[in-house]
């Protein structure tokens, strides 16, 4: 649910790291939510919470360390901690996250390590881009365009009212779907296995 | 963009520390404020991708939010929508550009095969534009249209003699002036032989110069990295 797909340290700070298991994690979104389904989402709220926390603070891998940390509250809350305020608990345990990945990231920077290379040419990022809009449901696709083509705030009163609902809701809705255009377009980097030189090779029929 | 909103302050870093764990403290503690700065960063990137900011500003999102590939991939987005907009103004821009070329395309066709037989249908267009103060290339800028002549003939160039840079004014409709994009050359069937990146734009046009030692006779696919892709395809003789 909605977890990094960046191969995971398998140590942090030399530790040997604790698996989460399916118990584990069914015990945190139980913390999360006592509601099955809304602790699904309160997960994914934490989870992109904590990203921004990692992002916020400069961090290179930000999904990494909100993974990390979700991991070690459920590795908490398996061993029997109480926790009244999951979120307060959440930010403790980041800010312990924090310093480590400061340490690691540095680390990785000394010795010259590098993160598994995703090809990152305008060329790759914008054939995503283009794909992920074409995912999107024609309504979405309509609704995402027109909201960030408006140039007047009175353009977009004008799209809400067609779509009868209102500017808020309008602004809520391309926030969601330009959210959903960003996830797609990090899993598609992530599966491009392209090299970065690469150019599609075309021919004259193209003409 | 309000530059003094605390959000926006908090997102390039320039809070006191004791401000700045607040900001951190209610992020976690209060969804609807998460969902505002995420806005506010997405305001941000925006007005980046448009080219809107100061120096000062584009630097610090450059250091404090532009700092992983999550990051890198929100602003392509950003950069993308922002190219929908332009686009969506520059549509009509298109058909007025797409005539001007087809008729200085005519006319030069006209001025030079009319001194001489007709040897083929390829049109050459060689128009005389300003060469950018700056740029290597001091001949007359050689003019591009997007895409292709469809069932007709590609677009032939004659490269600047004793020139190390030819330069290159392409009509990229919707650009607007200060917009940045990045530019590919390749081969037909072949590997990428040139790029550059960050080249500002004009309105509705972009100007770059290739070194000619790159460019050997034969057919050309320019990539101007605007979405979807914009080609421009040539031959050189």
């Amino acid at each position: 649910v909605g977890k990094s797909n960046e191969p995971p340290k398998k140590t942090v700070a030399g530790r040997q790291r604790w698996t989460l298991d399916a118990g584990a994690f069914q015990a945190l979104l139980q913390r999360l939510s006592a509601d099955g389904q809304r602790g699904g989402e309160r997960f994914r709220i934490l989870h992109t919470k904590l990203a921004a926390y990692f992002t916020h603070e400069r961090c290179a891998y930000p999904e990494r360390w909100a993974d990390e940390t979700l991991d070690r509250m459920a590795k908490r809350i398996s061993e029997g901690q109480q926790i009244e305020d999951p979120n307060a608990f959440a930010y403790g345990v980041a800010r312990m996250v924090l310093q480590e990945a400061r340490k690691a990231e540095q680390r990785d920077r000394d010795v010259g390590a590098r993160a598994p290379v995703r090809p990152r040419t305008p060329e790759a990022v914008m054939q995503c881009l283009d794909r992920c809009l074409e995912a999107l449901s024609d309504q979405d696709r309509n609704l995402i365009r027109r909201y960030y083509a408006a140039a007047r705030p009175s353009d977009r009163q004008g799209q809400a009212d067609e779509l009868g609902i209102g500017i808020e809701a309008l602004r809520t809705r391309a926030l969601r779907i330009r959210k959903r255009l960003e996830d797609c377009v990090t899993r598609c980097r992530e599966a491009q296995n392209v090299t970065a030189e690469r150019i599609s090779p075309f021919s004259i029929e193209e003409f | 963009l309000n530059s003094y909103d605390p959000a926006v302050r908090y997102l390039l870093n320039s809070l006191s520390a004791g401000e700045r764990e607040r900001m951190q403290a209610r992020l976690f503690a209060d969804d609807a404020f998460a969902e505002l700065l995420e806005e506010a960063e997405r305001e941000l990137l925006d007005a980046y991708a448009r080219g809107e900011l100061s120096p000062d500003l584009r630097q610090q999102v450059e250091t404090e939010i532009l700092t992983s590939e999550r990051q890198r991939d929100k602003l392509a987005v950003a950069r993308a929508l922002a190219a929908r907009r332009k686009q969506a103004f520059g549509r009509h821009l298109l058909l007025i550009a797409a005539a001007a070329v087809i008729i200085a395309g005519v006319a030069s066709y006209w001025t030079i095969h009319s001194y001489a037989p007709a040897r083929s249908e390829q049109v050459r267009v060689e128009v005389q534009a300003t060469v950018k103060q700056g740029e290597a290339a001091r001949a007359p800028a050689i003019l591009l249209v997007p895409g292709a002549l469809r069932g007709g003939n590609i677009q032939e160039v004659r490269l600047p003699a004793d020139e190390t840079y030819a330069a290159f004014d392409l009509v990229l409709p919707g650009a607007a002036a200060g917009e940045f994009f990045d530019a590919f050359l390749a081969p037909a069937g072949g590997p990428r032989v040139w790029s550059t990146s960050h080249v500002a734009a004009a309105h509705d046009a972009l100007s770059i110069t290739i070194p000619i030692a790159v460019l050997r006779p034969g057919v050309y696919r320019l990539t101007v990295s605007t979405i979807p892709l914009t080609f421009y395809y040539f031959r050189v003789r």
